[in-house]
């Protein structure tokens, strides 16, 4: 069953697929291969999901519009690559995040690298949007979030996890540093190789 | 071949913008106001796609190092050189640009076009994620093989009533955080700001609402996925006039017809 859907413009020039549904590994795999099909459509200049949307820039977002539910039916969900990530566990909030969960910090890491995350998204600059972590490894972001991150960074914000890709501000808990990154896409997935 | 003797603030080469790459986690950027890049282009003898070096409101100093070509000026208007009209350059000529007294962003077009790497289908800079650079004294400005015949052109409205889809509408100052990511707007805080919805994509032109009720029009190098309320997105074609917009300025958005 595919998840209902509703289509919302955003302004004269674009368009978002509202899908109704949670984010999953699924919905992420059928909005990256909207988003792949999209891409394929004469007079679609860009295409991307988010968590639970497809954008679509498009001069024509009424033509497109009306394509959406034929496009819909024929889409493949996109099978992505897994990526293994080296990663060394010893992020500045580290320590943070083990008192405020109360656990040990080898818990917190083998915890942490035992899961595959999907690839959900990538924001400007080199943001990696991943899959949940365990609800019981869930932390609050940072009141007042960091002038600059350093690129390599992995962090947990709510229940989200996350790869700085770039250096840029932000204000989730940083666990660790990887010193190098593979290109990653949507769909996608990720192992954390502690290191 | 020109040289930047002095750039103003935020110097850089851009386009019309980078499209098909928001998968790989790029967005736009480009020019702030494509129209007048464009307009540039045509009195340069550049198609009109071509790259041009944006700079912000401070003075500009360049001097032509190569003879031969043709340049044009356009955007916000400074003194020192003829504005949106055909400019034959001579090696060693130095132009001097003022500060501009209104507007923003002001461009200077080549006849071929400004030369630079095309990234991922665009010559625009956009530092933070790491394409190009922002332009510096010495830096040098190669011509590109884009020409076309220099045409006489009409200069843009550089101010007006912005369109917006979806809602935001009223008069608004333009508060002091404006740059090429985004402008904050200023006036009776807008209510129902939400910061926890889920990250879904945005585009150049949306309107972020805060739970503060300080609303951000994002531009060119804006964030490209967000959980912000989206209060109304700007039109394509107006986007330029509030980048034109200076701190302080009342700019007033409008219901954009159907």
């Amino acid at each position: 069953m595919r998840p209902e859907f509703r289509v919302e413009m955003l302004g004269d020039r674009a368009l978002l697929v509202r899908f109704h549904a949670e984010p999953s590994s699924q919905l992420t795999g059928l909005l990256t291969g909207l988003a792949r099909a999209a891409m394929r459509m004469e007079g679609v200049l860009d295409a991307c999901p988010g968590l639970t949307s497809v954008l679509i820039e498009t001069p024509r977002p009424d033509r497109i519009e009306a394509a959406v539910p034929g496009l819909l039916a024929d889409v493949e969900p996109a099978e992505g690559t897994l990526h293994r990530v080296e990663l060394t566990y010893d992020g500045e909030d580290l320590e943070w995040v083990c008192d405020y969960l109360g656990t040990e910090p080898d818990t917190l890491i083998a915890r942490h690298s035992a899961a595959t995350y999907d690839v959900r998204l990538l924001g400007s600059p080199g943001f990696v949007y991943l899959s949940d972590v365990a609800e019981d490894l869930a932390v609050p972001r940072m009141d007042e979030p960091r002038r600059s991150v350093a690129a390599g960074s992995v962090a947990i914000g709510g229940r989200q996890t996350g790869i700085y890709g770039r250096s840029r501000p932000g204000g989730w808990r940083i666990i660790g540093r990887a010193a190098e990154l593979p290109a990653m896409v949507p769909g996608d997935r990720v192992r954390f190789a502690p290191q | 071949m020109i040289r930047i003797v002095a750039p103003a603030i935020a110097t850089s080469i851009q386009d019309q913008g980078r499209y098909g790459s928001r998968m790989q986690g790029f967005g736009r950027s480009g020019a702030m106001d494509t129209a007048s890049l464009r307009a540039a282009n045509r009195a340069a003898g550049a198609a009109v796609g071509a790259a041009g070096v944006e700079f912000g409101p401070g003075p500009l100093v360049i001097e032509i190092t190569a003879p031969g070509g043709t340049i044009a000026f356009g955007g916000a208007f400074r003194s020192g050189a003829p504005w949106w009209q055909t400019i034959e350059a001579r090696a060693g000529d130095r132009i001097e640009l003022g500060s501009a007294a209104e507007g923003m962003w002001s461009y200077l077009a080549l006849g071929g076009g400004v030369d630079a790497p095309i990234v991922m289908g665009s010559r625009s800079a956009s530092v933070r994620e790491g394409i190009g650079s922002w332009l510096a004294p010495g830096s040098v400005l190669g011509t590109g093989h884009d020409h076309v015949e220099p045409q006489p052109v009409v200069a843009p409205p550089m101010s007006g009533d912005v369109r917006v889809y979806g809602g935001l509408s009223g008069e608004f100052r333009v508060g002091n955080r404006v740059d090429r990511m985004g402008y904050q707007l200023e006036g009776e805080a807008v209510a129902g700001g939400r910061a926890d919805l889920l990250s879904e994509p945005l585009v150049p032109g949306c309107i972020q609402v805060p739970p503060d009720g300080r609303p951000i029009v994002l531009m060119a190098e804006g964030p490209t996925v967000g959980g912000y309320t989206v209060g109304g997105v700007v039109h394509s074609e107006d986007l330029r006039l509030v980048g034109q917009s200076r701190p302080g300025t009342i700019i007033r958005l409008v219901a954009a017809g159907s």
